[in-house]
Parts: C-alpha cells; structure tokens; sequence
C-alpha cells in the first residue's frame, strides 16, 4: 500500500505530530512489536501506551480493522480515534469535539454497485454451512433504508456506551464460532474489513436510532465531512485542516515525495530515526 | 409410500378454523383427504396430540394405520406458530413418506417420478408471494437474531427467490427432510428469536419458512460440493403456479387441493358434502353427530 516501508514510518510521524498540537493527551494502542518500532526504535512521543492488541496474536492478519475496532473498544474516556495516515493541521471545531460520535463522513451506496459488499460477505459466510449476523447488521440490510457505510479516518466520540456496543458486536461478528468456516473461505478479507468497522457503525445508529426502548435511542453523529465527495475536495479538506491518505494516494509517487520532504524538514530527528529502522527491518528481512 | 397427514389441534381451536366456511366443513374434508388418498396409498399414518385423536380416530373413526401423539410435545407453543406440526412431522419420519395437507384429495395416484422423488413437492411459487426482508427486520428489531444459512445465502445468491408450495411434500432423501424441517422449527425455536417473535402476526411469516426454507435449503446444498446433501434433487407435481391452476392439468391428475379462499367457497364446500354424504354415509353421519353433540354442550 505505500510507497516504501519508511514511508508509512513517515506518515506515524506526521499524523502524531500534527494531531498532538491539537489534542496533547495521546495514546498508542499496538502490540509489543508496535511498541518496539514506533516507541523504542522511532522515538515517537505518546503520553500512553497500550500493548492491549497482543490479545490480537492468534486473529487473521486480514484482518486489518479489528485493531482499530478493538482499541475502540479499550477505550474508557472520551475520544477520537486517528489512522496514521491520517494528518489534522487545525483543530477540530468544539461541535465535533463535544459529539455523541464523530466520524470522517457518511458513505452512501447502492448495494451490488459499491466497494461495501455486504451481500458478498453474506454469500461467502453462509457457504460456511452456518453464520451468525448481529441484529443490526440483518436489520438494516432487510429494512429499506438508504444503505450507508461511516468512513473512520478519524472516529471516536462521548457516547462510550454506545461505542462500545458497537464495537462489541463488530468484535463478536469476527469472533462468532458460527462464522468462522465461512472466514475460511474468504480468500481475500481485505475488501471486507469495511464491513464490520464502517458498514456496521451506519448499521447500529440507524437501528439505534429507530428504537425506541434502545438505551441509545438518542445517539447522534456528527461529521467532518458531510459526503465521501467533500472529503475528498480539496478545498473543503484544506478549510478543515485535514488530510488523508486512503488507499491510492499511499502509493502516489508525488503524495509519497511530498510527505517525505515535510518530515524531512519539520522533524529531522524522526526522519533520520524512520531511514534507521526501515532500513533495519529491510536487512532483517533479507538475512 | 407412507402417507402422512398432521393435526395440531391447538392453532385450530384457536383461529384455524376459521379459515373453513364451518367446523363441518373441516371435519368433511378430513375424510375426503384421508379416503381418496389411502386408496392409493394404504400406508397411512396420523401425526397429532391428543385432543387430535380423540377428535379424528375416536370420534370420527378415521383408519389411520398408525397414529403418533407426537405433537403433544407442541403443547406449550404458541399456536401463532400453526405450521410447526408440519414440520415436527417432517422431522419425525423414519421412512420414505409423502406429507398431504387435510384440505387436499387424491383422486387418482401420484406419477411415479414423483413417489420415488428425493424430495418432493406441489409446485414452485414466484418471489411476489414472499417477504423473507420482512421477516428478517422484525426478528431483529428486538435486538438478537438467528437465520439459518441456507436463508441468507439463498436471498443473496439463489438462483431463484420464490418458495415452493407444500400441499404434498415428502420424498425418499429422509436425511436431507430431517436437516430442512430442524432448520426451520429451529428458526421458529432459537432463544435468539424469541423476543422478536412476540409482537408478530405469523400467518405469512410461519408460510415462508416452512415455503421459502426449502428451496433455499435445496438450491444451497445442490451447489455445495462438500454437502452430504450435494446434488441434491427436487421434482414438483406443476411445474409452475400456473400449471397448478389449470383445471385440466389438475384434473387429468385427479389433484384437488382447497387452498387459501377455496376454503370459504360455498359451491365448492356444497361440492365436498354432497361427495362424501354419497361416498361415505357412514363418516358423514359420524360428522353430524359429533357437530350436533358440540353445538348442543355450547348451548348448554
């Protein structure tokens, strides 16, 4: 996905220092390797770390999100969620800071016509003889609503009840012993991880939303964008001070040069710390 | 081939019976079912509770070869719940057996392609007489749902999306029945389902899964190679609701089956009484009696 291993050291560098004038109080949730590339090799500087995500030994690597779904979980305080290719020059208005939820922005698509797939996930579970859904998910994909995904570029919010119901059901959805023949079968999970972190978070709020006897009846999200189109113009994400590198951009060779050239220039010691250790790691690799 | 009727007495006290123009009417047309079709198939058996028996094999004197009070297990069901009998008597077979609902007749023997079927049924049905989305969204709004997972692969990789009619439903694949009728009394049965069935008018809902569950189960075993049930075959008696409702395909079969409204039909209903006050006046005086004797303890 990037352009080289050090840059994905350099993108670590940029979403902390960035993010941390605005927000001082951070924290890492990783694994013990994670705590021994970006703490003890890349020096970066989080006021909290958490090795919680060694709970994740034993959990297909493809699945990249649950990570992320997990920390979410973790949490015990209000608070936002960044990915690491993720960089916020200014702050963030009190309106989202203050927010039930807050996420990058809404997703909206036609089933069968999207990278959200959720029949195709249906599909290959099933073929595993057995699945188990959350209410949630098999709700609102038989409701009629308007589908939508919640792209979590950034994600977090006050409202740790319902976070951490969300992410339960995400977690239980990969966990479910019903569900993991199908798992096996399904050969590529990258495309999928949309699914359970992003498709499902659309899920729980409408559902939540439209119930009346749900403790999270009244959960609201608040946006920083208000459609995938305006995350993604350029002025729109200047005026907010926001940038984020999804999948393409990682590889843009300009976008990469870019990125390079600004930690290169802002913070010289991680560079020089970041060439270090992916060269480390490239020599690791080939002895 | 055995042939298997069901009785759950309790959705028939409760609203079944209303379904028919009279309880008369009902009680006629158990004779009619059981005598046109044990003359083609003498292996008959009678799957019901108690009250059942007292009602068709003490009272109305029905000669069932066999009878189960199987469904005394039911007792505690919410009776919403009419077609599970069906099913519980799909599970309970121990041998290759043709299911014939009480308001269907058999006036001359089934084809052979069918008796010796692996599994069998009346006809297909088209999509627009099923809502399994409905289902789906009302169980899960009370927060925890089960779906088997031939239901959810068929809604989104069936090669079709309608059911299949069961007015006749049987066959020899007796493994292949046994897992279908669990998967469906399961849905009804999964703790998980509970809450989400308690609000819910199950007229359609309980059609659908009996109706719905089995081409799904049949589509998706076909097209798994690792089934025991792979390759898996089914065959109709109408290849269409179409062929169904042609009279003459209907007739040169000698198949009657008083689905849904026919029930209610007053030609019809005076059709049937005439028939079995003339072939069977013993059971049609039997059927009097036992009206007047209940309408008598009412009044009194």
């Amino acid at each position: 996905m990037w352009r080289s291993p050090a840059h994905h050291l350099y993108s670590w560098v940029l979403s902390l220092e960035t993010v941390r004038q605005h927000f001082p109080r951070t924290a890492l949730f990783t694994d013990d390797e994670g705590a021994r590339l970006l703490i003890d090799q890349l020096g970066l500087e989080f006021d909290e770390v958490s090795t919680e995500l060694n709970a994740l030994a034993q959990h297909d690597a493809g699945w990249w999100a649950l990570g992320k779904v997990w920390t979410y979980r973790a949490q015990s305080e209000p608070f936002i969620h960044f990915d690491n290719d993720a960089f916020l020059w200014n702050p963030l208005p009190d309106l989202l800071t203050s927010a039930p939820l807050i996420a990058q922005n809404p997703d909206s698509f036609v089933p069968g016509y999207s990278y959200y797939e959720p029949e195709v996930l249906e599909q290959i579970v099933s073929e595993g003889g057995q699945i188990w859904l959350p209410a949630e998910w098999v709700w609102y994909r038989s409701v009629g609503l308007q589908q939508h995904g919640i792209s979590c570029g950034i994600f977090g919010g006050n409202r740790l009840d319902f976070i951490q119901h969300y992410s339960d059901q995400a977690i239980k959805m990969i966990e479910h012993p019903a569900n993991q023949a199908g798992w096996s079968l399904m050969k590529d999970k990258f495309n999928h991880n949309i699914l359970f972190e992003q498709y499902l978070l659309g899920a729980c709020i409408e559902y939540h939303q439209r119930h009346r006897t749900s403790p999270f009846r009244d959960i609201e999200i608040r946006y920083m964008f208000e459609s995938f189109d305006e995350a993604f113009d350029q002025d729109r994400a200047e005026q907010m001070g926001y940038t984020h590198l999804i999948a393409g951009a990682k590889g843009n060779p300009d976008i990469a040069a870019r990125l390079e050239q600004r930690v290169k220039r802002d913070y010289p010691a991680h560079y020089e710390r970041c060439l270090l250790a992916s060269s480390a790691t490239h020599a690791a690799a080939g002895n | 081939m055995r042939a298997v009727w069901s009785f759950w007495t309790k959705p028939f006290e409760t609203h079944d019976h209303k379904r028919w123009l009279s309880r008369r009417q009902y009680l006629l047309s158990w004779i009619l079912s059981f005598e046109t079709i044990s003359k083609h198939y003498p292996r008959t058996a009678l799957f019901t509770d108690d009250d059942g028996a007292r009602l068709l094999i003490d009272q109305l004197q029905l000669p069932f070869v066999e009878v189960s009070t199987e469904l005394n297990s039911l007792a505690h069901h919410d009776p919403g719940f009419w077609s599970i009998g069906k099913l519980y008597t799909y599970r309970a077979q121990k041998e290759p057996f043709i299911h014939f609902d009480n308001d269907l007749f058999l006036f001359n023997p089934l084809p052979e392609e069918l008796a010796s079927a692996p599994v069998l049924a009346q006809n297909p049905e088209p999509e627009n007489f099923y809502q399994p989305q409905f289902l789906e969204a009302s169980l899960s709004e009370a927060g925890s749902v089960w779906l088997p997972a031939e239901w959810v692969w068929y809604r989104v990789a069936g090669p079709r999306k309608g059911g299949d009619c069961t007015g006749i439903f049987g066959g020899n694949r007796l493994d292949f029945i046994n897992h279908y009728s669990e998967q469906a009394i399961r849905l009804i049965e999964h703790p998980d389902n509970q809450a989400g069935w308690v609000p819910l008018e199950k007229l359609a809902p309980m059609v659908w899964i009996e109706q719905y569950l089995l081409p799904a189960c049949v589509e998706y075993h076909r097209q798994q190679a690792s089934s025991p049930f792979h390759g898996i075959e089914i065959r109709y008696l109408f290849e269409s609701l179409t062929h169904a409702f042609e009279s003459g395909r209907a007739e040169q079969l000698g198949f009657t089956h008083l689905a849904g409204p026919a029930k209610l039909n007053r030609e019809i209903a005076a059709r049937m009484e005439e028939r079995v006050k003339r072939d069977y006046p013993e059971h049609y005086e039997r059927c009097l009696m036992l009206e007047a004797i209940r309408e008598s303890a009412a009044h009194n």
